[in-house]
């Protein structure tokens, strides 16, 4: 890669998100990576070697890549680094940016449709009100006005608006 | 010699490590008459459970520097040493020092045991006898109690020591005695504790017997002339190293301990030397090289110790059984579980436990990471010079005059250079006690200035 196309800024967009604070305490030890679940079965994952990239500024390729959604949020990484460097929300911060900047996932996108549209992650069709009358629970609604008032005052419909959904 | 040229009466140094000796030793000479008073029940401090880390040839760890200057201690007519006791109250009235010292206590009077190890032949506690020589070459040489096995201390009936004692130097229940002493001036030098490696519960120690820290290594080797493992007794043949625990970690000790580099360096390049066969293996975030003639040791130790950049996360029981680390190598990208027979956990150091309370007494503060504070750095650090740690006199300053740090109790620092502070807390001292004012490099250059 060309030294032109680091982002020097890059790093302080990412201090700036809450969250991210803490990211230039990173003295690169492996603590995190090792630590990591997500890591031990799949090999793009490494969160030392994304704080890395964040610090040297490869600013599409973090933001547009895969990997930065597999973060499980479990903490293990945040409970051991010696820097406290607070790397899962670190992590969240930088999938944060990634929605900003347009990187959200078609899979996250599409489970943001089914949330507005029907306030749950999956379809309540007749069948399912059915049984549930069958078993003496009430039927459920379709859909969920509530929870679209909600994405409208969070904003997190324009994420789903009119347009693809940004620069995949 | 003149015994008190100054008029200032007898000085007080408290601790007995290798900076206290030093600095004792120090004003000894110059003609100075001073107390050395030592919780313990012999000198030495903590250097005093180190190993010699030589092969064929010495490796300049100069953990041996402490037993040379015990024995010009115990020489020096000028020095008196008080083991057995601490300073319980001070006071401070005309440029003087009202000092309480109080006796711990202990079972055996030192002044009476002659190290004939007949109690030790009697004490019944299985499977270490509960009273022992306090130090294998420790002076003065004489027997202690541990209070934590001995029956009397559990509330049982025993004392047969004492009865078998041939100088009836042993008493249980002993009367804590007072005793009163006025001094021109004090110099503190009470060490560090070592950092408590189970705070850091990923590396299981106290929990997996083969996880010790580099205390626990540094007393097996000089014991035992070689390393077993606590388990099973054998030779380990597989052995790590874990650099910077406790230290440079901000949710603990965010300073470097100086010390913990070097020692884990001189003990695996011995270990390799004892065992030609095993495998060593050192994980550290930077190597510090304190020291001119450290940057070698990289070079020295190729092909027999591997030096792995890394910081483990975590130890585990493999389901087989046996010890593994989890490390990501930072070189390579790769996480490993990799075995190892026995793994040593490099603690640094930290302030003693009572440095707090001791502060109190002595109406002097604490830097941020809870050590000693010296004069220099409490108004608002130095722009110039050392920074913790460094040999300047303006170190061993502190806010009551009269009043000196000298060695770990002000920061990490090791043999060398605790012997470096000591000697400079001794020379501040004689500077106080004859009046003339000791000039440090700001003060110096602020009058160029003005
Ligand atoms: C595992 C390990 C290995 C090390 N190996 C090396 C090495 O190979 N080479 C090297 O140069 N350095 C080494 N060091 C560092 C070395 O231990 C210190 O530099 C040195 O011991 C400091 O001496 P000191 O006199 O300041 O403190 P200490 O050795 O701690 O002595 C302080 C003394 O004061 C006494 N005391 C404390 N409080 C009171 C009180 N209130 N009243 C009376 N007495 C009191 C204590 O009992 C003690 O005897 C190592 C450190 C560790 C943790
Ligand atoms: S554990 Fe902390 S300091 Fe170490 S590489 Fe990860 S984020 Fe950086
Ligand atoms: S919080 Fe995320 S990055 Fe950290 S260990 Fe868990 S999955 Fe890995
Ligand atoms: S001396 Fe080495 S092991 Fe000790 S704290 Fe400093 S860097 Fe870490």
């Amino acid at each position: 890669m060309e030294i032109t196309e680091l982002d020097p800024t890059f790093k302080f967009d990412v201090t700036r998100e809450p969250g991210g604070e803490q990211l230039m305490r990173c003295f690169a030890c492996g603590t995190c990576t090792a630590s990591c679940p997500v890591r031990e079965i799949d090999e793009k994952f490494n969160p030392r070697r994304i704080i890395r990239m964040v610090l040297l500024g490869m600013r599409e390729e973090v933001l547009s890549s895969q990997f930065i959604w597999l973060c499980s949020t479990c903490y293990a990484c945040q409970e051991r680094c010696p820097q406290d460097v607070r790397i899962t929300e670190l992590m969240s911060a930088i999938k944060n940016l990634a929605v900003k900047e347009g990187h959200l996932p078609a899979a996250y996108k599409m489970q943001l449709e089914l949330i507005r549209n029907m306030g749950r992650l999956y379809e309540i069709d007749e069948f399912d009100n059915k049984k549930r009358s069958k078993a003496g629970l009430p039927e459920l609604e379709s859909t969920n006005e509530d929870v679209k008032k909600i994405f409208v005052m969070t904003g997190a419909d324009r994420l789903i608006g009119g347009e693809e959904g940004g620069g995949e | 010699m003149t015994q008190d040229s100054s008029g200032s009466g007898r000085v007080l140094v408290i601790g007995g490590g290798i900076a206290g000796l030093t600095s004792a030793l120090q004003l000894a000479r110059s003609g100075q008459a001073v107390d050395l008073v030592e919780r313990d029940t012999v000198l030495g401090g903590h250097a005093m459970l180190f190993t010699c880390k030589a092969t064929d040839r010495c490796q300049k760890c100069t953990v041996c520097m402490v037993n040379d200057r015990i024995r010009e201690i115990l020489d020096e007519p000028l020095v008196r040493v008080r083991t057995g006791q601490e300073v319980v109250g001070v006071e401070r009235a005309d440029g003087r020092f009202q000092v309480r010292l109080k006796s711990a206590g202990a079972p055996v009077d030192a002044a009476k045991c002659i190290a004939c190890g007949l109690c030790t032949e009697e004490c019944p506690t299985t499977p270490e006898p509960s009273i022992s020589l306090a130090s294998d070459q420790g002076m003065p040489r004489v027997y202690r109690v541990s209070e934590e096995t001995c029956l009397v201390y559990l509330g049982k009936e025993c004392e047969r020591c004492v009865a078998v004692c041939p100088t009836e130097a042993i008493a249980f229940g002993r009367e804590r005695e007072i005793a009163e002493e006025t001094y021109g001036g004090i110099i503190v030098a009470t060490g560090y504790r070592p950092f408590a490696a189970e705070r850091l519960t990923q590396y299981g120690y106290r929990h997996f017997p083969d996880v010790i820290t580099g205390l626990d290594l540094e007393m097996r080797l000089r014991r035992e002339g070689r390393l077993t493992r606590p388990s099973d007794g054998s030779v380990p043949k597989r052995v790590a190293f874990i650099q910077c625990v406790g230290s440079r970690d901000v949710k603990h000790n965010r300073y470097c301990s100086r010390v913990c580099c070097a020692y884990a360096v001189r003990c695996a390049n011995k270990l390799s030397y004892l065992e030609p066969e095993s495998e060593i293996a050192i994980f550290y975030m930077d190597l510090q090289a304190f020291g001119k003639d450290f940057a070698g040791w990289r070079d020295r130790l190729r092909g027999r110790v591997r030096l792995v950049r890394s910081h483990p996360a975590f130890i585990e029981m493999a389901p087989e059984g046996g010890l593994r680390l989890a490390y990501e190598s930072v070189e390579t990208n790769q996480i490993d579980r990799e075995p190892f027979d026995l793994i040593v956990l490099s603690v640094g150091l930290c302030p003693g436990s009572d440095t707090a309370g001791l502060a109190e007494m002595l109406g002097i503060g604490l830097d941020e990471d809870g050590f000693l504070l010296a004069r220099a750095r409490e108004a608002g650090g130095r722009s110039k010079g050392e920074g913790r740690g460094g040999l300047g006199p303006d170190e061993t300053l502190t806010q009551v005059p009269g009043l000196f740090l000298a060695g770990t109790c002000q920061g990490p620092r090791d043999i060398a250079g605790s012997i470096g502070h000591a000697s400079a807390a001794a020379g501040a001292m004689l500077h106080h006690l004859r009046g003339s004012q000791l000039v440090t490099v700001e003060e110096r250059d602020d009058d160029a200035r003005g």
